[in-house]
């Protein structure tokens, strides 16, 4: 089962961090807390978050740079910059160095609750395909968990309908087991994640193949990941 | 900004080294200016020079050329026509009697058609009372005349003898003239070579003119100048022959034999012809050219026909009196500062030299420059001031500039400080009153669970209430000062118990931190001061050891006071990492800070030292920052008793 989205408030005034902090516990987050720049570049090197409040005046490293700095490496964690500094051409420039979003201070708790899921939403895949999508042949429908084609119906776990679901929204591209396993899993991929994954494609294989059809769309690609080939 | 002052910066650059190059160009071409001036003032100096010798050829020249040919005669009988009528017709001595030289010319003399010279000085030669030098000289100019000249016209003379009415070609001879520099001017002088061409042609006394020939046929004879003249008719017309034997002996000398019969026949009565031919100048190599300038000498010959018989009439061109004639004119026309010199060519010495050019003969007139250094003088001084006028327009220039750039750079210092002051206040006000909606928001929608978590929010509301209230103190204290509105109440208290007190309303701000304020007070008598900037000194002091007091050696910061001559000294020690040496000037400057703005680990907007200093002043006193033992920073500030 999915486990609760992980927040990294980088935040040096304690009061402030200490608010957020609680505010976003009480929320249903797992949240970690930075006051500083190296700290907080320590963190997101270590460990995968969901999130991250990014203060921009901060002792060591400025938000800026860390901001920059994850993104050049190819960290997609959505960042919103929660900042003092307000002007526009400051809003502007946080959001072209890689920020998802901004927000200045003083803030209100709610808005900020607002734009953290907003965040979430904008970043998941899956809302490009809905909860009915197709692919192959068969038509997914998550509200139910089934797939049909051919008059054929295939009862599908939740992962499964999530792993499909993330195919279909993301086609014709490689998607590394990594990625697969932090989007539908929300987790960093251990050995044993990797093959729980492979497991989950095999039963999916397995579930949607029919005889004299064409098979799953799905194909593995050697030593990259895997890529779902859609018909152009 | 800078932008526009470096494109500025460099037309101002550019336009002042092309003035100055300009000016040089200038300086220059005055400096040749000057030159062409001083040397057209001796081609001026020249040319008048040529034209004043010009003239005084051409009068001269035309003087001898309406000189009646009837002056060659040592005397002569006046033309009855021209007489006045039942005058004495005396005989009338020559003009040219008793000395050689008359103006340029010298020794006229005249050829008769026999080859024989006559001058008018040849009633001299017998005379016993006669000067032996000016008889020595008509020797002289009759004899060269004879061994020269008359050579050479003999032969034309005889020919027109023999032709009767034909006028004789005069032979001119081309002398090689001197070489002279490239670089001197010629100035030509024509007068002597352009006669004109026509003879005049005059209509005379027969008698006169056959008795004039006669009369001056005999050398010897001495003939006083009062002497009546033979017994001619009155008129014309009457028919009388008077020749005397002596007259008619004289004449069958002069006339040739070929004519002489019918000379004799014809009756000597009535008008005759004479043409009096233009001056021709002759030049020969007749040993007297030595004193000349010229290559030989110059005789000015014309030729003279009376009736049938011809003559040729002349004098040598006197060339030391032509040169003391251009010598006079060049000394009254030459300038002061001008000296001169004639001679056959030109000399290195000359400034300017000119070319006399006779069409026979030359003179190089040379003009020396007295003072030729005047021109180099001239140019020094004026470049010294154009160096000077350059280098202060230079220096106002650079000094314009470097104002313009200073001004400039103080701009965008103030506008970057001002940017800075603005970021700052605005994150400084931004981030408590975050703090505080945050505090607030999670204690008004029931957020907060525990008592605890209740009592840390209001705490924290009332530390950022506090952070906002020293900084919208420091911005307007800071306003009030820069406006010259700060009032000073200077009232005697105790600054101990201030102290004490300001210390404990920081001492929750460095607690939180996890620090610890002592204080070590000695005992002060009260003294006046003001308490609100006091206790702004204080709190400024300890929230900097707050903030840059950590990490701390100890965790301590020490507050003293202690007397020192008439300064009551408060001091400030905390023991974290210190200040630099190099910052600790700077950080009492506005708006400075330690750290850059994005990474820094403070709060404040640059103020508080700042603001110290200027209470300080305003107590008379000082502030100051040292190392602490064994480590960090200890402010002192001095207040006057």
């Amino acid at each position: 089962m999915a486990q609760p989205l992980s927040i990294l408030v980088v935040e040096d005034d304690q009061t402030i961090r200490e608010g957020l902090a609680d505010f976003l516990r009480l929320h249903g987050f797992a949240v970690t807390v930075a006051p500083e720049g190296p700290k907080a570049m320590e963190l997101v090197e270590g460990r995968r978050f969901d999130v991250i409040l990014l203060d921009l005046m901060l002792p060591g490293v400025s938000g800026e740079q860390l901001c920059v700095q994850w993104r050049q490496k190819g960290i997609v964690t959505p960042i919103i910059m929660v900042t003092a500094k307000g002007l526009e051409h400051q809003r502007i420039a946080g959001l072209e160095i890689g920020a998802d979003d901004y927000i200045t201070k003083p803030f209100s708790l709610e808005e900020l609750l607002a734009r953290i899921k907003a965040v979430l939403r904008r970043i998941d895949p899956n809302r490009s395909v809905g909860q009915k999508f197709g692919i192959g042949p068969w038509e997914i429908d998550l509200s139910v968990l089934k797939a049909c084609a051919f008059g054929k119906e295939v009862a599908l776990t939740p992962t499964e309908g999530h792993i499909l679901q993330y195919f279909a929204a993301n086609p014709n591209r490689i998607i590394s087991r990594q990625e697969l396993y932090e989007r539908v899993w929300h987790d960093q991929i251990t050995d044993i994640g990797t093959r729980t994954m492979d497991m989950h494609i095999a039963n999916l294989r397995s579930k949607l193949a029919i005889e004299s059809a064409e098979p799953l769309p799905i194909v593995t690609i050697r030593g990259a990941g895997y890529m779902y080939k859609a018909r152009s | 900004m800078f932008k526009r002052l470096i494109i500025l910066s460099a037309l101002i650059g550019m336009a002042v080294l092309a003035a100055a190059i300009l000016g040089y160009l200038a300086l220059d071409k005055w400096r040749q200016g000057l030159y062409g001036y001083r040397l057209g003032g001796f081609a001026k100096v020249a040319s008048q020079i040529h034209s004043d010798v010009k003239q005084k050829l051409d009068r001269f020249i035309k003087t001898e050329q309406s000189r009646p040919y009837t002056d060659y005669y040592p005397y002569h009988l006046p033309d009855p026509n021209l007489s006045q009528s039942g005058q004495v017709r005396a005989l009338i001595r020559s003009p040219l009697w008793g000395r050689l030289d008359h103006g340029l010319a010298y020794g006229h003399f005249q050829v008769l058609p026999d080859g024989s010279i006559q001058t008018p000085n040849d009633g001299l030669l017998g005379a016993l009372d006669a000067n032996t030098a000016l008889v020595a000289q008509v020797k002289q100019v009759k004899s060269v005349v004879s061994q020269h000249l008359v050579p050479l016209l003999r032969p034309s003379l005889m020919e027109a003898t023999a032709a009767m009415q034909i006028q004789p070609s005069l032979p001119v001879q081309k002398v090689d003239q001197p070489k002279v520099s490239s670089k001197a001017q010629s100035l030509y002088i024509d007068t002597l070579q352009q006669m004109p061409a026509e003879s005049q042609v005059i209509r005379a006394d027969r008698q006169s003119a056959y008795a004039n020939l006669i009369l001056n046929s005999n050398p010897g004879q001495v003939i006083g100048p009062n002497d009546v003249a033979p017994e001619v008719p009155a008129a014309r017309g009457l028919g009388v022959r008077q020749r005397s034997a002596r007259q008619a002996d004289a004449y069958r000398q002069l006339v040739p034999n070929a004519y002489r019969a019918q000379q004799l026949a014809t009756d000597i009565q009535g008008p005759v012809t004479v043409k009096v031919g233009p001056l021709v100048p002759i030049v020969l190599k007749d040993g007297s050219e030595n004193a000349s300038v010229f290559d030989g000498s110059v005789y000015m010959v014309r030729h003279v026909q009376v009736g049938d018989l011809q003559l040729f009439q002349g004098f040598r061109l006197d060339a030391s009196r032509l040169i003391a004639e251009i010598d006079d004119s060049t000394a009254r026309l030459a300038g002061q500062d001008m000296g001169y010199e004639l001679s056959n060519a030109e000399l290195p010495s000359a400034a300017y030299a000119a070319v006399l050019d006779f069409g026979f003969g030359r003179v190089v007139l040379n003009l020396l420059d007295l003072d030729p250094g005047l021109i180099g003088r001239k140019v020094r001084y004026l470049s010294l001031w154009y160096f000077v006028a350059m280098s202060l327009v230079g220096l106002a220039v650079a000094l314009g500039l470097a104002a313009t750039w200073h001004g400039a750079w103080q701009q965008m210092e103030l506008s970057r400080q001002k940017d800075s002051f603005i970021s700052a206040v605005s994150h400084e006000l931004r981030t408590p009153l975050a703090g505080i909606r945050v505090c607030a928001e999670m204690l008004e929608k029931g957020w907060v669970s525990t008592i605890e978590q209740r009592d840390r929010y209001y705490h924290n509301i009332r530390l950022e209430a506090e952070r906002l209230t020293r900084l919208i103190e420091n911005v307007l204290d800071f306003s009030r000062i820069q406006q010259g509105r700060q009032r000073y109440h200077l009232v005697e208290g105790d600054i101990n118990q201030l102290l004490r007190a300001v210390v404990e309303t920081a001492r929750p701000l460095a607690q939180a931190q996890g620090l610890e304020i002592r204080t070590e007070l000695d005992q002060i008598p009260p003294f006046p001061f003001d308490h609100d900037a006091i206790t702004q000194i204080l709190l400024n002091l300890l929230d900097n050891a707050v903030k840059f007091g950590n990490p701390s050696r100890d965790n301590l910061i020490i507050v003293r006071t202690r007397q020192q001559d008439d300064f009551v000294l408060i001091e400030v020690e905390d023991h974290g990492p210190g200040i630099p040496e190099a910052e600790r000037t700077r950080i009492f400057r506005p708006f400075y800070r330690l750290e850059p703005e994005a990474t820094r680990r403070t709060r404040g907007v640059g103020l508080g030292l700042a603001l110290v200093w200027r209470f300080a002043l305003a107590h008379q006193g000082f502030v100051q920052v040292a190392e602490a033992r064994p480590c960090g920073a200890v402010f002192t500030v001095g207040l006057r008793r």
